[in-house]
């Protein structure tokens, strides 16, 4: 019960993000749907005890993987909804936590936590990356009908 | 469906009113690059050559043995709007698919830039805070946090976008964060909400530049290195504001250990 709150409650944020960004209204569920997925990958792994890098490597890569699949399905460009669906993976608390200990001194610990935010960030980055590009693998040219073409050119 | 072949003016200022558009809204380079080649191969033009910056757009096109070149400068400010950038999309389709002339492309695009935005003001304000509430509990918050996170979100995005280019953008954000972390702070000091951590987290995230982050590792990806380095540096200039912004705050309010 309690998790099945915390999947709403994703969805909407999710979805309040997307009207931030002008996300297109017909895009709007799938975007919040895209973002409890993710949320929902990173906080079962984390209850599985695997990492939060490698937790927020394979959430970002769904996340990327479902918004290729979509951005066919409603013809919209990819950022569309993986802009707003990777919002829930924000490694907020470590970049707090690293914010925190530099305002007190502690640089050693501040150091830490910032390398571990980076590590996060980067692999949400290297998910979006991986899964973009294997998606785009063989199928990307589509092939644009055209009009034919007058004499005087090539 | 057309008849006559568009003029190489035309081509050109088209690939140029589109590109426009879609960098001033956010779109990705390699997108943007895309959609002139498409735009320029659709009207049987010799060679097309552009390259795209998130702060300027270069375009080369070639037909009939004459070539033109024109330059477009794009003044970024925080105007994302991924509708119109899907709205250009689906015009140049369809204008790759024959349906429209490029005059009619051309003053289908100025309509997108003039039109309306789907959301009105107040709801966005709404969802900004709506947003900074459910992200409060989400990163382990309690009930109590919602409310103060809910109105946290709301003022930082209210200060962060009071439109005026004379302020710089990382201002605009600097100032948010600023007082939403404030605004957060003093419902702690007065009692409402429980933990410090997650009422900032709330009354941020609506100023993170989510947009460029993804923006800046997809240019990289793909090759587009300026453009990639550009966002990365925008990202991390409204990051560092956002966390400095916080820091003020904080030390305002006694820094919790």
């Amino acid at each position: 019960m309690h998790i099945f709150f915390m999947m709403i409650l994703s969805f909407v944020a999710t979805v309040s993000f997307a009207v931030l960004f002008f996300v297109p209204p017909k895009a709007l569920m799938p975007v919040g749907l895209v973002g409890v997925i993710g949320w929902l990958i990173l906080v079962l792994s984390l209850n599985h005890n695997i990492s939060n890098v490698a937790g927020s490597f394979m959430a970002a890569l769904v996340i990327a993987f479902l918004s290729e699949l979509l951005a066919r399905q409603f013809k919209m460009p990819v950022i569309v909804f993986t802009v707003a669906g990777i919002v829930p993976l924000v490694p907020g608390s470590s970049a707090f936590s690293t914010m925190i200990d530099f305002v007190n001194g502690r640089y050693m610990n501040g150091l830490a936590k910032g390398a571990e935010t980076l590590l996060i960030a980067g692999a949400i980055a290297t998910g979006l990356v991986i899964s973009g590009a294997f998606m785009r693998f063989g199928w990307r040219r589509q092939h644009v009908p055209t009009k034919t073409p007058p004499n005087n050119s090539k | 469906m057309q008849s006559t072949e568009p003029s190489i003016e035309a081509i050109l200022q088209l690939c140029l009113e589109a590109s426009r558009v879609m960098v001033y809204c956010g779109a990705e380079t390699s997108r943007v690059e895309e959609i002139i080649y498409r735009l320029a191969t659709a009207s049987h033009v010799e060679q097309v050559e552009s390259f795209v910056t998130p702060t300027g757009i270069f375009i080369m096109v070639k037909k009939f043995g004459k070539t033109l070149t024109q330059l477009a400068r794009v003044t970024s400010d925080a105007s994302i709007d991924l509708n119109k950038v899907t709205k250009v999309n689906d015009i140049s389709r369809k204008y790759c698919r024959g349906e429209y002339s490029a005059d009619e492309a051309i003053e289908q695009i100025r309509c997108i830039v003039k039109e309306r935005p789907p959301y009105p003001g107040w709801l966005r304000q709404i969802c900004a805070g709506v947003s900074g509430g459910a992200f409060a509990l989400l990163f382990h918050g309690s009930w109590k946090d919602i409310l103060p996170g809910f109105l946290s979100a709301l003022l930082a995005n209210m200060l962060a976008e009071i439109p005026d280019y004379r302020i710089p953008r990382f201002l605009n954000v600097f100032v948010g964060a600023l007082g939403g972390s404030l605004l957060g702070l003093a419902f702690l000091r007065l009692g409402f909400g429980e933990h410090t951590e997650t009422i900032i987290i709330g009354a941020i995230i609506p100023l993170l530049p989510g947009l460029s982050i993804t923006n800046a590792i997809r240019d990289l990806m793909a090759g587009d290195l300026l453009a990639g380095v550009a966002r990365c540096g925008e990202a991390v200039l409204t990051t560092l504001s956002i966390a400095v912004a916080v820091g003020i705050g904080l030390s305002m309010f006694g820094v919790p250990t």
